[in-house]
């Protein structure tokens, strides 16, 4: 806390201007001069007490410690101030540190009385996605004559995670493992505890699925029909190793690529199905790249998502296709693993071959700069789409 | 700021502040100085305090006027100042009674002091008045603007900010003067008049007492400005709390002050007579005995009989010391010495510990620099030696001729050198040039994309900058990208861009910024349902 501007101490006005007025109080024989100088001297001190004990008793707190947010959308700091003194606070500035967050007010004036409590609101934007502090909170103020003004930071932290852009993805997968939760219209994946018609027999239906007690009924062969579904586990590969990105629009791209993995976490847990993930990039305070295992559940995309929220650049050149295999994180059978990459290499390109050669559908989503050949973000062999750089459709094809 | 306290400030507090702090300071210090002295020489007439509130009033009036002109010139308000003594000099002549007996010679005490009174007055005042007319003028021109706009508004103005504070700060000090000329003239009133009148105290504290809402209030001035640089209007409701705790602290001080002033002095004024004798002793030099010889024998007989004459000669000799008295002034002399010296040597220093100066070595680097001449210097060293050589070797030329070589070798190369000097010039200048309408056009993108809602942040590249406005506006983006990359391309990079490269960013600007920006992108639907979840 610094009283009068960075608690400097004035010689003349601080030191030898009291001195002088004690001096002469305790001296002079008259008693209205007396009066008057020690009314310049109380005046100065209480209004010094003020200043030291004011900051000493407002408290900060914040409503909040953890807000989530998304890009671009707006969301709300809430301070609280408790005036624990006997003093009147006639008025104080409360300025909060948002860093680099577009912020409506975020500076306030406010009284306290005794005792009192505020609460002071202010909006915020944020146009970058991560874990980001707010705090410390700065109080400031001066007493009634204006003698000292005084300056507190109270640490207050506070933290935003602000989750990456989402955006609608269409998929229509047709293939996967029998008996799940995806209708699809091949009569390969029949779900035979989905009855859903009788028809008449058809030569070559099997003899199991003629339906006795109908046939004998209507006095000719029926056979029981059952909708065919799939489910598939996706695991989604994030690659956001440093290297691997074009150093034009490095940080764009490796944005855009969270941004895709968010798209694509969503749609497949909108769709009810088993969602892991494995990524090369890094979180801080942990040394390993983070990575989740294929689970259900809503919670546990959330869980997916706040980490994309985290997650930074890998500044180790990892290989992203090895890394699958090494991260220890199992892919299930059958799994779709959707790749979310810039243009790979030839080696990359072979090593998802392999990938798909043992049994994973693996699709490739290539994101890239407006300026890359097409060429480049075909991957030989597997599925590819390339990802537009702006907007809210993702795929481009 | 709202215009409604700006017309305060302008029509009431203002003018009353400078019509009433020299009024105190004149009134107070008058009557205390005409207690001691003047009420024995100059009669001073009771209406005079009337005139010189009067005078107060055209004062403010004028000045109020003079500003809705827009007139700055000191010529009106000099104009104002002679009327207004000969105004005052005719009332002075005629309530004294001089005119009407038919004298009109002004010359006299009750006519000129009262006359040397109001122009003293009306001095102060409008110097006071002209301060607080700063801060109106720079008010003026933050009226009616709230947050970021008031925040800008401010840096735009900071000029006329830093005069309206430095003019505040002049106000305070003219304030904290005039409270001690006037409690210095109470204090010699108190010693030098007996008995005291009541009214004189009365005078003497209120003045006390209105210096402090004085202060208070200029102080509140500073504090507001403050705020208002924060782009933080004080509302009027904590305005007045502000009066309100002002108010109470100075009852709370009188509450407090009126018991400890007791009728008697906490210590005896004799204290301060004891104390210095106690210093006067322990700074006395000590008592040496004179020893006086007298000369015997001598030419003059009769003359020594009259007169024995000291020899002074040997005075020096005897002196009885004193250690401590000896080591305090050694002590004192050496911390002058060392104060001095230490003075003499920051003075000398601070100049090379500025900031400016730090910045102008760090772009100059004068070690790097001159660590290349001693390079250069050594390379031509050896590269004359060589040819010294080479010359006398392979040609056998004469020495003459060698140093002729020399000479035009150093002349062309100097030649070279201010050619490629003024080429890199007129290379920077054109790119210079260039840049600059590159970065204008840039701007105007800015403020198309600002006026769509993406605000622009000095810690941000081109590029980011403009992927941001991308996301917005997402028909533009391909153009957006183009125009970062052409634009980095301009400011940072080595060599310029083609022509019809530089052409397409022109043209591409041009056809963004005709559009009208998109409105933001709201969230899907699908993440929207997640996000009370994630909460």
């Amino acid at each position: 806390m610094a009283i009068n501007a960075g608690g400097r101490l004035r010689f003349f006005v601080d030191l030898l201007f009291p001195l002088v007025l004690l001096g002469t109080f305790l001296f002079a024989p008259f008693r209205p001069f007396r009066f008057a100088v020690l009314a310049l001297l109380v005046i100065r001190g209480l209004s010094l007490l003020y200043a030291y004990l004011v900051p000493r008793v407002v408290q900060v707190t914040r409503s909040e410690t953890l807000i989530h947010a998304q890009r671009f959308q707006r969301f709300r700091v809430t301070l609280d101030l408790h005036n624990r003194g006997p003093i009147p606070i006639h008025y104080l500035t409360v300025t909060d540190t948002y860093g680099s967050f577009v912020v409506r007010g975020g500076s306030f004036m406010i009284a306290l009385p005794p005792g009192g409590r505020r609460q002071v609101t202010y909006e915020a934007e944020s146009h970058y996605r991560g874990e980001f502090t707010l705090g410390p909170v700065r109080l400031r103020g001066a007493d009634p004559m204006g003698f000292f003004s005084w300056d507190h930071q109270s640490p207050t932290p506070g933290t935003v995670l602000v989750y990456p852009a989402v955006f609608p993805v269409e998929m229509h997968e047709k293939d996967g493992l029998p008996s799940g939760s995806i209708t699809v219209s091949s009569r390969l994946y029949e779900d035979t505890t989905r009855f859903r018609s009788v028809r008449e027999y058809v030569a070559g239906d099997e003899l199991k699925r003629i339906n006795w007690k109908v046939s004998a009924r209507m006095g000719k062969l029926f056979s029981t029909e059952y909708t065919p579904s799939i489910y598939y586990p996706v695991m989604i590969v994030l690659n956001l190793t440093e290297a691997d990105y074009p150093m034009g629009q490095r940080e764009h791209l490796m944005e855009r690529a969270i941004e895709v993995a968010g798209s694509l976490l969503f749609f497949f847990v909108s769709i009810k199905q088993e969602v892991g993930i494995i990524t090369t990039g890094s979180i801080r305070g942990s040394d390993r790249p983070p990575s989740e295992p294929a689970r259900a559940g809503v919670g546990h995309a959330i869980g997916i998502l706040e980490m994309l929220a985290r997650v930074t650049a890998g500044k180790e050149p990892i290989d992203f296709t090895g890394h699958v295999l090494a991260s220890g994180v199992p892919i299930p059978t059958g799994a779709k693993v959707m790749v979310v990459t810039p243009p790979t290499t030839d080696a990359q390109n072979d090593s998802l071959v392999a990938m798909r050669r043992r049994g994973h559908d693996v699709q490739v989503f290539v994101v890239s700069t407006h300026q890359t050949r097409e060429e480049d973000v075909v991957v030989p062999g597997i599925r590819s789409h390339a990802v537009r750089g702006y907007g809210s459709e993702l795929i481009q094809r | 700021m709202n215009p409604a306290r700006l017309r305060f400030y302008r029509n009431t507090l203002h003018p009353f502040l400078s019509i009433a702090i020299p009024f105190l300071l004149l009134l107070s210090v008058e009557t205390f100085v005409r207690a001691m002295v003047l009420h024995a020489v100059l009669p001073l007439p009771g209406y005079l305090w009337a005139v010189l509130l009067l005078v107060g009033v055209i004062q403010a009036v004028s000045a109020n006027r003079a500003a809705e002109e827009g007139t700055s010139s000191i010529a009106p308000r000099l104009r104002e100042l002679l009327l207004i003594l000969i105004g005052t000099l005719v009332l002075f002549m005629l309530a004294q009674g001089h005119l009407l007996r038919g004298d009109i010679n002004p010359a006299k005490g009750d006519v000129l002091y009262p006359l040397a009174l109001t122009f003293v007055y009306w001095v102060i005042a409008f110097g006071l008045h002209r301060n607080m007319r700063e801060r109106e003028a720079f008010l003026t021109l933050v009226v009616d603007q709230d947050g970021d706009q008031l925040k800008t508004a401010f840096r735009d103005y900071s000029e006329e900010a830093t005069t309206s504070s430095a003019r505040m700060r002049a106000l305070r000090r003219a304030i904290l003067w005039f409270q001690s000329l006037s409690l210095i003239a109470f204090l010699i009133l108190l010693i030098a008049v007996d008995p005291i009148e009541p009214w004189w105290t009365v005078l003497a504290l209120g003045h006390v007492g209105f210096g402090l809402v004085f202060l208070a209030i200029v102080n509140g001035f500073m504090e507001e400005q403050q705020h208002l640089g924060e782009g933080l209007p004080v509302p009027a409701a904590l305005q007045r709390r502000r009066v309100r705790a002002t108010v109470l602290t100075l009852l709370l001080t009188a509450v407090v002050v009126m018991p400890l002033t007791g009728r008697e002095a906490l210590l005896p004024a004799e204290a301060i007579g004891a104390f210095m004798e106690w210093l006067e002793e322990r700074l006395r030099l000590p008592e040496r005995e004179v020893k006086v010889r007298v000369r015997e024998g001598g030419d003059t007989e009769a003359f020594q009989e009259d007169f024995r004459e000291p020899d002074l000669g040997d005075l020096s000799g005897e002196r009885e010391e004193n250690d401590f008295l000896e080591r305090l002034v050694r002590i004192l002399l050496i911390s002058i010495g060392a104060l001095i010296l230490i003075g003499l040597l920051y003075f000398l220093v601070r100049p090379l510990l500025s900031r400016d100066y730090r910045e102008r070595l760090r772009q100059a680097r004068p070690l790097a620099r001159m660590a290349a001449a001693i390079g250069r210097f050594f390379a031509a060293f050896a590269d004359s030696v060589r040819r010294m050589i080479e010359a006398f070797a392979s040609s056998r030329r004469s020495l003459a001729r060698f140093g002729e070589s020399l000479v035009e070798r150093a002349r062309e190369r100097s030649a070279a050198r201010a050619a490629a000097r003024a080429r890199d010039a007129e290379l920077d200048k054109q790119r210079q040039r260039a840049i600059g309408q590159a970065s204008k056009a840039f701007v105007r993108l800015i403020r198309w994309a600002e006026r769509g809602g993406v605000p622009f942040r000095k810690w941000m590249g081109p590029m980011e900058y403009l992927m941001l406005v991308a996301e917005r506006s997402t028909s533009n983006a391909r153009a957006l990208m183009e125009i970062g990359t052409i634009f980095e391309q301009i400011a940072y990079a080595a060599s310029d861009p083609p022509q019809e490269r530089s052409q397409t960013y022109y043209n591409l600007i041009k056809e963004v910024t005709r559009q009208r920006m998109q409105e933001p992108q709201s969230t899907p639907a699908s993440d929207a349902s997640l996000a009370p979840v994630a909460r």
